[in-house]
Formats: C-alpha cells, sequence, structure tokens
C-alpha cells in the first residue's frame, strides 16, 4: 500500500477544495483509510510505503477530451514536417525510447511530455474506421496515458444511407457494429454532410440545406446521430466538429447546432472554431461572437464543450475535414496534405504559424479565452487545443497562467494587435480561475463529459493516476503546471521531481461495447463487398492489437 | 492435418496493392489451391515453401539461437552499422528493427529510398492530395498513369481499384478515361484511351507546362515543343485534366527515378494542387509502392522516429538526412561497417557498386529465402513467411492496413521475434 | 546523343516478377533479367539480330545481354529490373538517396564487332 501524507486536495467531483488529507494507494486504485490496526500491521510488514507531500497540491491525473495523437492523419504530419521535429530531439535514456517532439511528436515523445505535465487520459480525436489497425498499432507505443479513439461517423456511406432511408434501428445497429469493429471509444462528427461534399466537388452552408448525392442536410444527419448515440447509452455522446467550422459568421450555425440538439446529450468539440462573428464592413471580416455562444451554453443543461485554445506560435493543423483544410491552403499557402477515406471520412492537414500581431489570429486567441471567462459552470468548459490544431499540448499551463492571473493576462494582450481591444472585450474581464475551476476544466469535467467514472477525481475507487503540484503561492503558476512534483499513473510513480522514471510502460486503451443486432454485418455486406476496397472479413481490429483494454460500460440512464 | 481446409480473403504481400480477396485451400500442410491471385502471386505461394534459408554462419550450418547471438555480436561490436530492408516485412517487425537501430546506434533505411523515398521527399516540400484505393474506384472519372506500370507490377490492380473495377459511382472502364504517360508504350498504355509519350527524364518539364496552361500561362518552348511533345498536344492533355470531377494520378519510380527526381514529383503534386483550385473539380495522387509493406516501413519510422526513411541513431536520438542516411549513399561511400538486411536483397537490387561494400563488412541477413545477399552474408537467420506462415500488419500503398493470418505451420520464428530477440540481446548486455 | 548511346530505362515485367518470386537464383530468373529491348529501328540500323548477345556499357560497368526488338523510341533501351541491370547503374544519388535507374546512359555494342 502507498500513503501520500499532507496532501492539499483539489478534487471538484468529490467536493474537496484544498482539503489536508492523506491519500491511500492499492492495486492501482484510491482506496479507503484503513484501520490504524491495518496500517500498523501493514508498516510491521513492510509493506506500506509513505512519501509526505507537505502540503503540496494534488489533483487527479489530468484528462484530455480532445487532442490528436495517434493514427494516420498525425503519423501523415509526422512525415510532413520534418522541419518540425529537427530542433526537439529526445535521446534514448536507460528504457526510455527516444524521438522527436514539437507541434507533431513522434509516439513516445507524446506520451512523455503527456507524461510530464500530469496528464493521465488523452482521447484521440478522430479515427477513420477502415483505419483503425494503424491507431491500436501506435496505441502499443505510446508510453503511460491510458486513451481511447473516437471513430469519424459523420461522413459514412453506411451512415447517411441509414439515415436517408429512416431507418434509425440500422443505423443504431451500425454505429455500434463500427465502435466495437474499430475498437473505439464513441463517436467523432465532423462537419456532416459537408465532406461527403467535398468529396463530389460541391460546398454546404449551414446546417439546414440538402446536399450530396444521399440528399441530406446536416440537419438530419446530426438529429439521427444524437439519438442514436443516446440510445446506445454511449458513455460519451457524440463528439462534433461543428459545419462551416473556422469561417467568419460560423457562429450560428453553432448556435443552431446547439439548439437543434438541445434535447439530446452533445459534446461540441474546439468550439472556439465555431465561435466567430463577421462584420462585412471590416477589412479582416471576422469579430467577437463570444457573448452569442457563451449565452448559449449558459443556458443549455446537458451540453459541454472544449475550447480548442489558440496557441501563438507553430502549430500543425490537421481534421476530417478536408475542405477546411483546403481553405486554410489556399488562406496560407503553406503544404497540404488531403487523404479522402473511401466510404467513411475525409482528412487533411496544413502546417500554421499563429502570429501575436495578426488581427485575425487574436481574435481567435481571445475568442478562446472569453468563452473560458464567460461560461460560467466548468463543469460545461474543458481545456483543450485541439493539440496540434491550435496549438500544442504543451501550453496547457501557460493557459491555464492566463485563466489564473488577470494581470497576466493584461501583460499578455499588450503585446498583441494594437487594435486589439477595438474587436475584443477580454481586457474588461476580470474573471479569474480558482485552483478548483483549473482541476474542473482540465481533469473532472472531461472525466465526467467522456463518461469514465474512475477518472478525473480521486474519491475511493478510481484510478490511482495522481499529478501533484508544487504550491502556487511561492511558484509561477505555468510552470507549477508544466512541472509537476510527481506523477502517479494507476498508483505507481512514473514522474518524479520533474523528470520521468525509468518504468517504460503502456498505458490501457480504453473502448466501448455497445450491443448490436448481427443482422447488421449481412445488411451491409453487399455494398460493403462492393465499394471498399478491401474485404468485410478484414475489417474488424482482431484481438492482436490491442494489450491492455478497459471496457467502459454502455450505462447513461439511472 | 489431412483434410482439405479453406481459407477466404488471405492477403497476398508481393505488392503494394495487397490484394486480400486470396482464397487457399490447405492439406498437409501444404498449398492444394489458389484462387483470385495473379500471376506473380500465384507464383510466389507455389514457390513459398521451396528454397528455403537455414541458419548458417560464414557458410557454415550453425543452429537459430546462435545465429541470433552472432547477430548481435555483429551488430554490438559495430560503430556504424546499417539495417536495411524493411519493405517485405511486417509492420510489427519493423517496429523492433527501428527499436534495435536505437539501441545499437544504426542507420536505418527501407527500399523506399531507392522506391518512393523521393516522393515522400517531396510531399516534404508541398504536401500531397490522395485519397484510398477504394475512394478512387468509386468516384475517379479519369485515371492518369504517369511512370507506373501497374499491369506488370501490380497485376491485380487495375481489376481491383482502377479502370476494370466496379464503383459506386463509377460502374465500369467505360465510366473512366484512361492516359498514361511514360518514355515506352508499356502494357498499360495498350489499356488506354490515350498514350502520351514523354521524352525520357523531361517529365518535370511536362508536368510544368501542364501547370502552366492549367493556370492560364503559356510555356515556354523549344522549337515548339516541350518534353518531345508539340504545345498543342499538351493543351489537348491539360483540358481533359481541367474537365475532370475526380481526377487521379498514380505515380511510379518512372517519375522517382529519372532527372529531377523529388522534384519530379513535387511537380506532379504541385499539378494537382493547382488541379484542386476549381471548387468543381477533385484530383488525387497516388505512388504505385512496390513492396508489399513498403508503406508500413515509413510509417512505423515515422511514429517511432518522426521520420519516414534514412534515419541514424549515432547521438542516440533520430536525425534524418536523405543523401546521407539512405542506404546506397552509405554503402557507396563505405560509411558503414556492419550490416544487417531484413527481408531484401540488396546484391540484387541496389547499384553493383553500392552493394558491393556489403562483401567486406559482417553482413547479416534475415530473409525465409535464399537470394544474393545471402549467398555472401556472413549470418543467414532464416525466417516464417509473411501472410504464410507469419502474421502481422501490413500497409498498401494507401495506408490502408491489414492484418496477415497466418494457414501453414513453419519451423523458423518470424521477423519480428528475431529482430526483437537481437534487440534483447543487445539490450541486456 | 550520339548514334549508339541510350538511355537505360530500368522496370518491371510480369515475368521478371514471376520469376523474382520463384528463387533468385534460378536460372529462369537469370533469364528473366539478362535481356535488353531495342528498337526494331535500332537494331536494324546496328545490324544486329534479335538474340544477339550486345555489350552494354556505363559509366559504372559493363555487361553482356542478349537482345530483344522491341516498340520502343529510338532513344532508350530497356532492361527488367535486377542484379544484372544493376551493374550499369551508379551510385551517385545526387544527395536524395536514389541511384540514377531510370536515366543512366548505356553504350550498346555488338559484341562480334568487338571481337572483329
Amino acid at each position: 500500500m502507498l500513503r501520500l501524507k499532507n496532501a492539499v486536495i483539489y478534487d471538484p467531483t468529490n467536493n474537496k477544495d484544498g482539503v489536508k488529507e492523506d491519500i491511500w494507494i492499492e492495486n492501482g486504485k484510491i482506496a479507503a483509510e484503513p484501520k490504524p490496526e491495518v496500517v500498523k500491521e501493514l508498516k510491521a510488514a513492510d509493506d506500506l510505503e509513505e512519501i509526505d507531500l507537505n502540503g503540496k497540491i494534488v489533483m487527479a491525473g489530468g484528462v484530455d477530451i480532445h487532442s490528436h495523437i495517434a493514427g494516420p492523419k498525425v503519423n501523415s504530419g509526422r512525415v510532413l514536417r520534418p522541419e518540425d521535429h529537427r530542433r526537439d530531439n529526445v535521446a534514448r535514456k536507460g528504457k526510455l525510447r527516444s524521438g522527436v517532439g514539437s507541434t507533431v511528436p513522434s509516439s513516445y515523445v507524446t506520451g512523455y511530455r503527456y507524461s510530464l505535465m500530469g496528464y493521465t487520459t488523452v482521447m484521440e480525436a478522430a479515427g477513420p474506421p477502415m483505419k483503425a489497425k494503424h491507431i491500436h498499432e501506435e496505441f502499443g507505443d505510446l508510453p503511460y496515458i491510458d486513451k481511447g479513439f473516437l471513430v469519424l461517423s459523420g461522413n459514412n456511406y453506411f451512415v447517411l444511407k441509414f439515415i436517408s432511408e429512416n431507418n434509425q434501428q440500422a443505423l443504431k445497429d451500425y454505429l455500434a457494429w463500427l465502435i466495437n469493429v474499430t475498437g473505439a471509444f464513441g463517436l467523432k462528427v465532423v462537419n456532416p454532410g459537408g465532406v461527403e461534399a467535398w468529396k463530389e466537388g460541391k460546398r454546404m452552408r449551414g446546417i439546414d440545406e440538402k446536399g450530396t448525392h444521399f440528399d441530406l442536410s446536416p440537419k438530419e444527419i446530426l438529429l439521427a446521430l444524437a439519438k442514436a448515440a443516446d440510445d446506445l447509452e454511449l458513455p460519451h455522446p457524440i463528439h462534433l466538429h461543428t459545419n462551416d467550422l473556422g469561417s467568419a459568421g460560423n457562429y450560428k450555425t453553432a448556435i443552431n447546432t446547439m439548439k437543434l440538439l438541445e434535447d439530446y446529450r452533445l459534446h461540441i468539440t474546439h468550439v472556439q472554431f465555431s465561435s466567430y462573428g463577421k462584420n462585412e464592413d471590416s477589412k479582416i471580416k471576422f469579430a467577437m461572437a463570444t457573448d452569442e455562444i457563451a449565452a448559449e451554453i449558459n443556458r443549455q443543461s446537458k451540453l459541454t464543450v472544449d475550447i480548442g485554445q489558440l496557441v501563438f506560435g507553430e502549430a500543425t493543423t490537421m481534421t476530417a475535414d478536408g475542405i477546411l483544410e483546403y481553405n486554410l491552403h489556399k488562406l496560407s499557402g503553406n503544404k497540404w496534405v488531403n487523404t479522402d477515406v473511401e466510404m467513411e471520412t475525409g482528412s487533411g492537414i496544413v502546417p500554421m504559424n499563429y502570429k501575436k500581431k495578426n488581427l485575425v489570429n487574436d481574435i481567435q486567441w481571445a475568442t478562446g479565452m472569453e468563452l473560458f471567462l464567460k461560461i460560467e459552470d466548468p463543469w460545461k468548459v474543458f481545456l483543450t487545443t485541439d493539440h496540434p490544431n491550435a496549438g500544442p499540448f504543451t501550453a496547457y499551463p501557460w493557459i491555464i497562467k492566463l485563466l489564473m492571473d488577470k494581470n497576466y493576462r493584461k501583460d499578455y494582450i499588450s503585446d498583441l494587435n494594437d487594435k486589439f481591444d477595438e474587436y475584443t472585450d477580454l481586457s474588461s474581464l476580470d474573471r479569474e480561475y480558482s485552483l478548483s475551476e483549473i482541476a474542473v476544466i482540465s481533469r473532472s469535467g472531461p472525466a465526467k463529459a467522456l463518461g469514465l467514472k474512475n477518472k478525473g477525481h480521486l474519491g475511493v475507487g478510481a484510478d490511482a493516476d495522481i499529478t501533484i503540484y508544487n504550491n502556487i503561492e511561492d511558484n509561477d503558476i505555468a510552470e507549477v503546471f508544466a512541472h509537476p512534483a510527481y506523477v502517479f499513473k494507476s498508483g505507481k510513480m512514473i514522474v518524479k521531481a520533474g523528470e520521468l522514471l525509468d518504468n517504460l510502460e503502456i498505458g490501457k486503451t480504453l473502448v466501448t461495447k455497445p450491443e448490436y443486432d448481427q443482422n447488421i454485418i449481412e445488411l451491409i455486406r453487399e455494398d460493403f463487398q462492393k465499394y471498399y476496397s478491401i474485404s468485410i472479413d478484414n475489417y474488424p481490429v482482431t484481438d492482436h492489437y490491442y494489450d491492455k483494454i478497459e471496457v467502459i460500460p454502455c450505462v447513461t440512464k439511472e | 492435418m489431412t483434410e482439405l481446409k479453406t481459407f477466404k480473403n488471405i492477403t497476398c504481400t508481393f505488392c503494394g496493392a495487397l490484394c486480400d480477396n486470396i482464397e487457399v485451400k490447405v492439406k498437409d500442410n501444404k498449398i492444394e489451391e489458389l484462387k483470385n491471385a495473379c500471376a506473380i502471386s500465384r507464383k510466389k505461394y507455389e514457390h513459398a515453401l521451396k528454397d528455403r534459408t537455414s541458419p548458417m554462419i560464414n557458410g557454415e550450418e550453425s543452429t537459430y539461437q546462435e545465429v541470433i547471438e552472432k547477430a548481435a555480436e555483429i551488430l554490438k561490436n559495430s560503430k556504424n552499422p546499417l539495417i536495411y530492408g524493411l519493405s517485405s516485412t511486417t509492420a510489427e517487425a519493423q517496429k523492433n528493427a527501428v527499436k534495435l537501430a536505437e539501441l545499437s546506434g544504426a542507420n536505418i533505411d527501407s527500399t523506399s529510398s531507392v522506391c518512393h523515398g523521393p516522393g515522400t521527399m517531396a510531399k516534404q516540400l508541398v504536401g500531397m492530395i490522395t485519397a484510398t484505393l477504394g475512394e478512387i474506384k468509386n468516384r475517379s472519372d479519369l485515371m492518369v498513369f504517369w511512370g507506373a506500370n501497374p499491369v506488370e507490377a501490380h497485376p491485380n490492380h487495375s481489376k481491383r481499384y482502377t479502370m476494370l473495377s466496379e464503383g459506386l459511382f463509377k460502374k465500369n472502364r467505360s465510366d473512366r478515361e484512361v492516359i498514361v504517360f511514360d518514355v515506352r508504350k508499356t502494357p498499360t498504355a495498350k489499356m488506354a484511351d490515350q498514350f502520351i509519350r514523354v521524352e525520357p527524364g523531361k517529365d518535370f518539364e511536362l508536368l510544368m507546362a501542364l501547370r502552366l496552361i492549367i493556370q492560364g500561362k503559356k510555356p515556354e518552348t523549344e522549337a515548339g515543343k516541350v518534353a518531345g511533345l508539340e504545345l498543342a498536344e499538351i493543351e489537348a492533355a491539360a483540358e481533359k485534366l481541367k474537365n475532370a470531377r475526380y481526377g487521379s494520378i498514380f505515380y511510379g519510380m518512372g517519375l522517382t527515378m529519372t532527372g529531377a527526381k523529388y522534384m519530379n514529383t513535387w511537380a506532379a503534386m504541385s499539378l494537382i494542387r493547382d488541379l484542386n483550385n476549381d471548387h468543381q473539380r477533385r484530383f488525387v495522387m497516388m505512388p504505385m509502392r512496390g513492396h508489399g509493406n513498403v508503406a508500413g516501413s515509413e510509417i512505423t519510422m515515422a511514429w517511432q522516429t518522426g521520420y519516414p526513411f534514412a534515419v541514424n541513431f549515432s547521438k542516440a536520438y533520430p536525425r534524418y538526412n536523405p543523401g546521407e542516411y539512405t542506404a546506397v549513399d552509405l554503402l557507396a561511400n563505405k560509411e558503414v561497417d556492419a550490416a544487417f538486411i531484413i527481408a531484401s536483397d540488396p546484391a540484387g537490387n541496389l547499384p553493383k557498386k553500392a552493394a558491393a561494400h556489403l562483401k567486406d563488412i559482417p553482413t547479416i541477413i534475415l530473409d525465409p529465402h535464399w537470394n544474393f545477399t545471402s549467398d555472401f552474408a556472413d549470418v543467414v537467420i532464416p525466417s516464417a513467411l509473411k501472410g504464410i506462415t507469419a502474421s502481422g500488419t501490413v500497409y498498401r500503398m494507401d495506408h490502408v492496413p491489414l492484418h496477415l493470418r497466418s494457414f501453414l505451420e513453419d519451423e523458423w520464428p518470424d521477423d519480428a521475434a528475431a529482430v526483437a530477440q537481437i534487440g534483447e540481446l543487445i539490450e541486456n548486455a | 546523343m550520339s548514334d549508339n548511346n541510350f538511355i537505360l530505362i530500368t522496370g518491371r515485367t510480369i515475368k521478371q516478377g514471376m520469376a523474382s518470386v520463384s528463387g533468385k537464383k534460378s536460372d529462369n530468373y537469370k533469364k528473366e533479367t539478362s535481356y535488353v529491348e531495342v528498337s526494331k529501328n535500332v537494331l536494324q540500323r546496328m545490324n544486329i539480330e534479335e538474340g544477339e548477345t550486345v555489350i552494354l556499357e556505363s559509366e559504372a560497368g559493363s555487361v553482356e545481354v542478349s537482345c530483344k526488338a522491341a516498340d520502343l523510341e529510338e532513344d532508350i533501351v530497356f532492361m527488367p529490373y535486377g542484379r544484372i541491370a544493376n551493374s550499369l547503374i551508379g551510385t551517385d544519388t545526387g544527395g536524395t538517396g536514389m541511384p540514377n535507374s531510370k536515366s543512366n546512359v548505356v553504350k550498346l555494342i555488338r559484341k562480334e564487332a568487338q571481337t572483329n
């Protein structure tokens, strides 16, 4: 047994806001405090290890609800950008494999840097089903963290076909089958209908217009998918990248989508990219719309979002939204990768460099910050940079500092474009996040939204994924969150004094296994055999690809 | 086992098209019947169990354990070893090979560097617009083969994925226009609607001329010609490209092995990019990758090291430099002092003068069959047959992963196990 | 390009592919990789019979192979990819890692002419 003594606990799930207590760990889980006689016995048997934290801050391990860390798109980004890695080398050390870092780090370095930051669970945000084996292969080389992936389903042939046939039962069975055979955790929906339109050489706007070969509007697709996810009782609702993402004036599409799905569970990801106003008279067109977006989120009860906070500097944009990457390529002139994936999805990659003096980039940055500050309930808004789209995940500590320290925020703004205050009201926002609120947006909230009951908190029975930070009174906030004193993963110490220990381990893969009617396979077999380029028998991810998995049950209703 | 057993949807690992519809009937650990295999694949299966290697050290029969230990010893004592090949083995073996390279401070390079490596270098400059093969089957109304001859190198490609396939929106050959650009009238060219003969070494000029015409500009000509073609012919070809709704270009070694090499592919990728500028038109391209899992060699290396090939570990972290850490250069410049060849035959496939250096240094080969390299290698490690007696993962030319199932028994462990064992010996030494 | 100089195109043929998976050291593999295809016009001009042994010479080396007439332009000759063709390929990769496998210049020489 392990005892962490004199911890100052920030565990919002269990209403602990700076409570001084000990933490007990056994078999990789948080345990109840043993009775004094048991403690005595353990000590006598030399079975109790104690670490005195001397009042350091203790939180559950960080949980990232949306990050691109593994799979074909991420890997293509690595190949695309040798210039991204060259100055960021990580040498082999003991059992720790070497690699490279920067915005698209190698798999090992990705695991190291999340761990060094005290993050222990990360959700890969978008996987094309037919390349799922690749994702699981990479997961096998992604150390320490527990991870899962969201399977792309918003432009899938069978999804669109069953929706256009009004066959909700087949849709539900198909999605459940898809999650099972790809080893996914949940459903990702990217620009529903819009990616199919891109492949057909068409453009779609808003969510009402019908289009594509399937003659469906995004609205119809969204409703059917949200309903199916609720009916399947998936732990995590549909994880939505909205239509019209990235374009000026798109906040209306976002709000229409939020209202449309109000009766369903919904997570909107990197909402910053969906929250732009438009000013036709302005040269830059982009305007703020954070009041409208925040108001709608504040009004709704089930909706959650993550921000996708922009970080100035190098980034590598990558998404299943093929048309978006085309637009970014046209905008920036930068190199551009596009991969259309048959029957399922698309994808694209464009490197970007967000500049402090660029007013559009400033508006994007301010949109993220203002949403953090204007969304009242931290349980509805989570910390992400849509890594590596809006910036790398390694920037989280500095974002936390911006949220916790309004003076730092003001200093920061003084480096931006001179006209910043004409376009934004960030300078007038005085809210500062508390440590407890930071704990919500960086672990408790995302864990809850993902339906991970054993993550994001320190209650008895939770996974002993624990991060111990130095005090913020005596230290720079960003430094505190960038370099935890200790990190424990499944009860084992992996980071000490800001350094990884030499016990390279691979964490768990988180999956769900919703039930479905086996007849769905026969229902799709003929089209599959004809229009895919591989056999349906070779499609499922077989057990060879799983090392340690944890099946998260599909139970959302009490 | 005396009963005839049928295995369906087996994946053939010969070429980058990775047909996964092979049907095999097996009895007494022998293949009795084969269906859906192309002429090359058929020979591959027929020959699979013949001509097998056995453990050898310096030409003497040895044991499996001894050759593994000898290999570890050679790599451990080497100051600058080369690990090369990789494209005909599984992703599992490739991953282990990268780890082994790291442990032994080696250079690691795949046959990609003498295949589509230049295309990958071009992608690093300009990006790449591509699609999976099924997408092309379903949508492409114009198929262009440029310096590629799938009829001979990927014999079932046209039936399964392109000209002759049945797709969702494009049903048969008549729904697709096919153009072949090449220096010779290949069997693929004979299947096309149009063959355009490119003057050897002038692909770059022709691609740039097409780009200019599509951008509405007029290319400079020499005596009215570019790459041996009249401007009017090029304009007509450009018009066809412009009229496509979902065009596709399959490019082969005809682009990567000639003249400007990666700049040829750069020009092709830039042309494709330009062609996507019209909102009604999509255009994609695809390298016709040769070896079964050569795509996998770039993929596995990239997620572990950040780089696709030509990686050096002498500094305990990966460094990338094609032209320096690529096999031909390392061998021709005699920079490496030991070599571990995994599932490849450099003595047959590399320029003779480069391969010659292998004879001067300790060379280990891991391969199920004898070849020109195993002829003189100091250490020969036998291995199971990928997709026949060994399972594993392979990546198709469009990066679609497939799981190989084994359906026959073997006396030897597979590549992944051999490489891992060598790595363990070095790691725990 | 002078009369007897050609660009050597090395490449795959279906028979070379079939032979390469049927035992690299077999006679058949040797047979399928040890010929050169030359344009009919060139053969005629150089007074070379089909099947005749010719010498191909490059900066990297020289080989003797038999000759096949083919539907080729007159500026190129074609050899199936393999060990023999690779004797003619140099090792300069121009910093790319890729040798000139389809752009090497070779000289075609009649064997008889040489011995005479």
